[in-house]
C-alpha cells in the first residue's frame, strides 16, 4: 500500500466517523441530518476507490467502477440540497431539486448500461482507474455545473449575512472550495492526464482541520461515540450471528419453504435489532464503560470542595465547574423557587441565552409530581409523556435548550432548581448521569441551604448594626436636643431669679433703709408696716433662692465636691452662728462637742452647712413658737460603730408635728396642715433639699414626733469616710 | 479726701439707693448706667472700688470686667461684682476673670454691704 492508498482509506473513515456524528448531534433544524446524507455518500465514494485498486482486472473491476459513478451522480445533488437547506427560504431552488433529481435518474439509468466507462487500467499513480467515454463529458457538464450553482447559492448568502451567520457560512463556502478544487484535480485522472492526485491529500487536511475543530470546542464526546459505535457494531454482529443460525435451522427441517423463510428471518431481524441493541447498550454501560467518568470520584471532589465553601456564590461557581467538566454541558443555571407568587428567579447562569430578570411560573403538576418529590427530570424525555406534552413549563424550558431540571430540595421545602443544558457533544444524558446529577444535586442543595442562612445571618447582623447606628444617632439627636432644653431651662431659672430677685432687692432695700431711719424717723405703726414689708421681701428672696436650689437638684447640675472633714467641726460652727439667733429668740440652744474627734465623712461642707443649719434653724423657730418658758434645742453628734456612720441628732421640745405631717414632711411645698405651723414663715422646700443633700453625701434623714406640742426630733446620718 | 466708688448698674432704683446709703456714710459715688460706661468712668476716674453688676445690656459685667482688666491704669483698681446672680458658675467665673469678691445683691440690705464695702476699704 502506498501513501496513496492510506490517504483515501482516510478520506473514507474520516467521513464516515464525520457523518456519523452529523446524525447523532441534535438541534440544527435538519441541517445535520444533510451533512450525514454528504458524509456518508463522500465516504461510500471513497471506499469504492480504495476497493477498486484491490480488484481483479475485468468484470470486477469495471464493476466498482460502475458503482462509483453512482455515487459520483448522487453526490451533486446532495451537495445542493444540503446547501439550499443551509441557505434556506428559497422556494425556486427548492423546486430545482426535483428537476435535479430527474437528471440524476437518468444518469443513473445511463450507468446502468455503463455508457460513461470506456474500460479500467493502470495509471501513473493509481493501480487500476476507469477512463472515461465520449458520454463522460456530459457527466462532467452536469457534475461541475450543479456544484458550481450550489456554489453560487452559498456564496451569495454568505455575501449577505449578518455577522453571526457569516461566521458559519464563511465555513461551509471554505470547505465545499476545498471539496470542489479536491475533485477537479482528481478528474483528470479519467483521462490519464498524469498530474499527482492532490485532491486526496487536501481533503485528508481539510478532515484533519474539521476533526480539531470539534475537538478543541468540545462538540463531540469521542469517548462516548466511540463506545456507542463498538455497541452498534456489535449488535449487528451478535444480530447476524443469530440470523445465520436461524437460517442454518430452517434449511435444516424446512427444506421446502425458501423464500418464505428468508423473508420472515428479514422481518425479525428488523424487531430483534433495536432489542439487542438496547440490552447490549445496557450490559455494555454495566460492565465495561463506567470509565468515561468515575461518578465517586467526581462525586467526592465535589464534596471536598464543597466543604470549604461558605459564600453562596463560590457554591454555584463549583457546580458549574463539575457539570461543565463531568457532562460537558453547554450551560448551567440555578434558579430559585418563591413559594409566594410560585414563579422561580434566575439565580445564576452561564451559557443560556435568557434575561437574568426572567421570571418562570411554575407548573403544578410538574412541582407535585417531581420537584417536590426531589426527581431529576430529562426534558425531552418527559415531553414525550402524554401528561407533559402540553406543559407551558417544560416547553419554555425546552424553547431555552434546558435538558436537564435537577430539584433543589430540603426537608419538604423546595430551594428552587438546577438547569442544565444538553451536552455539548449531543449526546443524551443517561442513567448513570442522572444518578451522579442527583447525589450532587442533593449536596448542592445542603450547602445552599447553609449559605443562605449564613447570609441572612450575614445580612441580619449588617442590618442590627445599621439599626443600632441609626438608633445611635437618633439618640445622639434626641440627646442633643434634650441637651439644649435643658441648658435652655437651666438659663432660664437662673434668669427668672435674677429678674425676680431685682425688683425684691430694692424692696428689701429700702425698706430697710427705712426702718434703719435713712430716710427719718418712723412712727410705730409704720415700723411695724415696714417690718411685714421687709420680712415679706427676705421672705421671697430665700423661696428664690430654694427654687433655685430645686431646679439645680432636679436637673443633676448641682455638682458635689466632696472632701474629708469632720461633721462636728461644721455643726460647732453652725451651732455658733446661730446662738444669737437662738437667744434672741429665748431658745436654749445645747451643743457639746465631742472631746474625742470623729471618724471623717465625705462632705461637701456648703451643701452640708445649708443641710444643717436648715434643720437646727427650723428646730429653733418651731420651738420658739411654742411659747415655753423651758424652750430647748439640743443637738448632739455620735459615732455608730455598728453601722460605721455619724449620727446627728436635732431634738426639740417646741410644736411637734402630727403623724400625717410626718409623711410628708420631706416632700416638695408640703407644710404643716396646722394653723399655727402654717402662719410660720416658711417655703416648704427647705426640708426637701436638707434631705437631697444628706442623701448625696450617702445618708439619710428621719424624724420622729410624740405628737403635736410635744417636741421634735430629726435624725440624720453620714457614712464614715472609708480609709 | 472721700473714697471713690463707682458704681456699674443698669437698674436706676437700684444705683440710686446704693447711692444714697454709701453717700450718707460719706463716700464718692460715680454711677455708670451700663458696662461701656463703667470702662469709661472707671478709666477717668480711677476709683477706690467698683461694684460691678453682671446683667447689663450692651455689654455684660463679665466682658466689663475683662476690659477693665486689660486696661494698664485700670487692671490694679479693686472691683466687686454686685449682681442678682449668684449660681456657683457664674461666682466661678466672675472670680477667674479677675474680681475681687462676689455680692449677691438679694442677700445683702444696702447697710449690709456698706459694712462689707468699709470692710474692704
Amino acid at each position: 500500500m502506498n501513501i496513496l492508498l492510506y490517504s483515501i482509506l482516510f478520506n473514507a473513515v474520516a467521513a464516515y466517523i464525520l457523518g456519523f456524528f452529523s446524525l447523532r448531534k441534535k438541534g440544527g433544524g435538519g441541517i445535520y441530518r444533510n451533512f450525514y446524507y454528504l458524509l456518508s455518500l463522500t465516504s461510500l465514494v471513497y471506499f469504492t476507490i480504495f476497493a477498486l485498486q484491490f480488484a481483479y482486472q475485468g468484470k470486477s473491476a469495471v464493476y466498482l467502477s460502475q458503482l462509483l459513478m453512482t455515487w459520483m451522480i448522487i453526490l451533486p445533488l446532495i451537495i445542493f440540497r444540503a446547501v439550499v437547506f443551509f441557505v434556506g427560504k428559497n422556494k425556486v431552488a427548492k423546486k430545482q431539486c426535483y428537476l435535479f433529481l430527474l437528471i440524476v435518474i437518468l444518469f443513473l439509468f445511463a450507468n446502468v448500461y455503463n455508457i460513461f466507462i470506456d474500460d479500467v487500467d493502470a495509471r501513473p499513480y493509481f493501480r487500476l482507474w476507469p477512463s472515461a467515454s465520449k458520454y463522460f463529458e456530459y457527466f462532467i457538464i452536469y457534475f461541475f455545473s450543479l456544484l458550481s450553482y450550489s456554489f453560487i447559492l452559498l456564496f451569495s448568502k454568505y455575501s449577505r449575512a449578518t455577522l453571526s451567520v457569516k461566521q458559519n457560512t464563511g465555513y461551509a463556502v471554505f470547505a465545499i472550495l476545498i471539496f470542489y478544487i479536491s475533485l477537479i484535480i482528481d478528474t483528470y485522472i479519467w483521462y490519464g492526464v498524469a498530474i499527482p492526485p492532490v485532491g486526496n491529500f487536501i481533503l485528508n487536511a481539510l478532515f484533519v482541520l474539521v476533526f480539531y475543530f470539534f475537538l478543541s470546542k468540545r462538540i463531540i464526546d469521542f469517548k462516548l461515540v466511540l463506545r456507542k459505535s463498538t455497541v452498534t457494531i456489535s449488535s449487528m454482529v451478535l444480530m447476524f450471528f443469530i440470523i445465520i443460525i436461524l437460517k442454518y435451522l430452517s434449511v435444516i427441517f424446512l427444506q421446502d419453504v425458501l423464500i418464505w423463510d428468508d423473508y420472515g428471518l428479514l422481518v425479525l431481524a428488523v424487531f430483534l435489532y433495536p432489542y439487542i441493541k438496547k440490552n447490549l447498550f445496557h450490559f455494555a454501560n454495566k460492565h465495561f464503560f463506567t470509565s468515561l467518568y468515575d461518578p465517586g470520584k467526581v462525586i467526592t471532589r465535589f464534596n471536598k470542595n464543597l466543604r470549604s465553601i461558605i459564600e453562596i456564590d463560590e457554591i454555584y461557581k463549583l457546580l458549574d465547574k463539575t457539570f461543565s467538566r463531568t457532562f460537558h454541558a453547554g450551560a448551567f443555571g440555578i434558579l430559585f423557587y418563591n413559594y409566594d407568587n410560585k414563579k422561580y428567579y434566575i439565580k445564576y447562569n452561564t451559557g443560556f441565552n435568557i434575561y437574568s430578570d426572567v421570571e418562570f411560573e411554575s407548573d403544578t403538576m410538574l412541582f407535585r409530581k417531581y420537584i417536590e418529590k426531589d426527581k431529576v427530570i430529562i426534558v425531552n424525555k418527559l415531553l414525550k409523556d402524554i401528561q407533559f406534552k402540553k406543559r407551558k413549563m417544560l416547553n419554555i424550558f425546552k424553547h431555552f435548550g434546558i435538558e436537564i431540571i435537577i430539584p433543589l430540595v430540603i426537608k419538604e421545602k423546595v430551594l428552587g432548581i438546577i438547569v442544565l443544558s444538553a451536552k455539548k457533544s449531543g449526546d443524551v444524558y443517561n442513567n448513570e448521569d442522572i444518578d451522579v446529577l442527583d447525589v450532587i444535586g442533593s449536596q448542592a442543595t445542603v450547602a445552599i441551604d447553609n449559605a443562605l442562612k449564613y447570609e441572612e445571618i450575614k445580612r441580619f447582623k449588617f442590618k442590627l448594626q445599621r439599626e443600632v447606628k441609626r438608633a445611635t444617632q437618633e439618640l445622639q439627636v434626641v440627646n442633643d436636643e434634650l441637651k439644649r432644653v435643658d441648658a435652655d431651662k437651666t438659663g432660664f431659672i437662673s434668669i427668672a431669679s435674677h429678674q425676680l430677685r431685682t425688683p425684691l432687692t430694692v424692696i428689701k432695700g429700702y425698706s430697710s433703709m427705712i426702718l434703719e431711719g435713712n430716710f427719718g424717723k418712723l412712727e410705730k405703726t409704720t415700723n411695724d408696716a415696714m417690718s411685714k414689708v421687709f420680712t415679706s421681701s427676705e421672705r421671697l428672696i430665700e423661696l428664690v433662692e430654694d427654687l433655685l436650689d430645686i431646679s439645680r437638684i432636679e436637673s443633676g447640675k448641682q455638682v458635689y465636691e466632696f472632701k474629708k472633714g469632720q461633721l462636728e467641726d461644721l455643726i460647732d460652727n453652725i451651732v455658733d452662728s446661730l446662738a444669737m439667733s437662738a437667744k434672741e429668740k429665748k431658745v436654749d440652744l445645747v451643743w457639746k462637742k465631742p472631746k474625742k474627734s470623729l471618724s471623717p465623712i465625705e462632705i461637701d461642707v456648703e451643701k452640708l452647712r445649708q443641710s444643717c443649719m436648715n434643720l437646727i434653724e427650723n428646730a429653733i423657730k418651731y420651738t420658739s413658737k411654742a411659747k415655753r418658758d423651758d424652750a430647748q434645742v439640743k443637738v448632739e453628734i455620735s459615732e455608730d460603730l455598728k453601722q460605721n456612720r455619724i449620727v446627728v441628732r436635732v431634738k426639740d421640745n417646741g410644736l411637734g408635728i402630727s403623724k400625717e405631717d410626718i409623711k410628708n414632711l420631706f416632700t416638695k411645698f408640703y407644710r404643716g396642715k396646722d394653723k399655727t405651723i402654717a402662719a410660720i414663715e416658711g417655703t416648704g422646700l427647705g426640708l426637701y433639699i436638707a434631705k437631697q443633700i444628706i442623701v448625696k453625701h450617702g445618708g439619710d434623714v428621719e424624724v420622729k414626733s410624740s405628737g403635736e406640742n410635744k417636741g421634735a426630733e430629726f435624725t440624720f446620718w453620714i457614712p464614715v469616710a472609708k480609709k | 479726701m472721700a473714697k471713690k466708688i463707682l458704681i456699674v448698674e443698669d437698674e436706676a432704683f437700684i444705683a440710686e439707693m446704693y447711692k444714697i446709703k454709701f453717700e450718707s456714710d460719706d463716700y464718692e459715688v460715680i454711677l455708670a448706667h451700663d458696662g461701656n460706661e463703667g470702662v469709661e468712668l472707671a478709666y477717668e476716674f480711677l476709683p477706690d472700688l467698683i461694684l460691678l453688676d453682671l446683667m447689663m445690656p450692651h455689654k455684660d459685667g463679665y466682658q466689663t470686667l475683662r476690659e477693665i482688666r486689660a486696661g494698664e491704669k485700670t487692671k490694679a483698681l479693686r472691683v466687686f461684682i454686685l449682681s442678682n446672680l449668684g449660681q456657683k458658675e457664674e461666682i466661678d467665673k466672675g472670680m477667674e476673670l479677675g474680681a475681687d469678691g462676689f455680692f449677691v445683691k438679694a442677700h445683702l440690705t444696702p447697710t449690709q454691704l456698706l459694712e462689707k464695702v468699709n470692710e474692704i476699704l
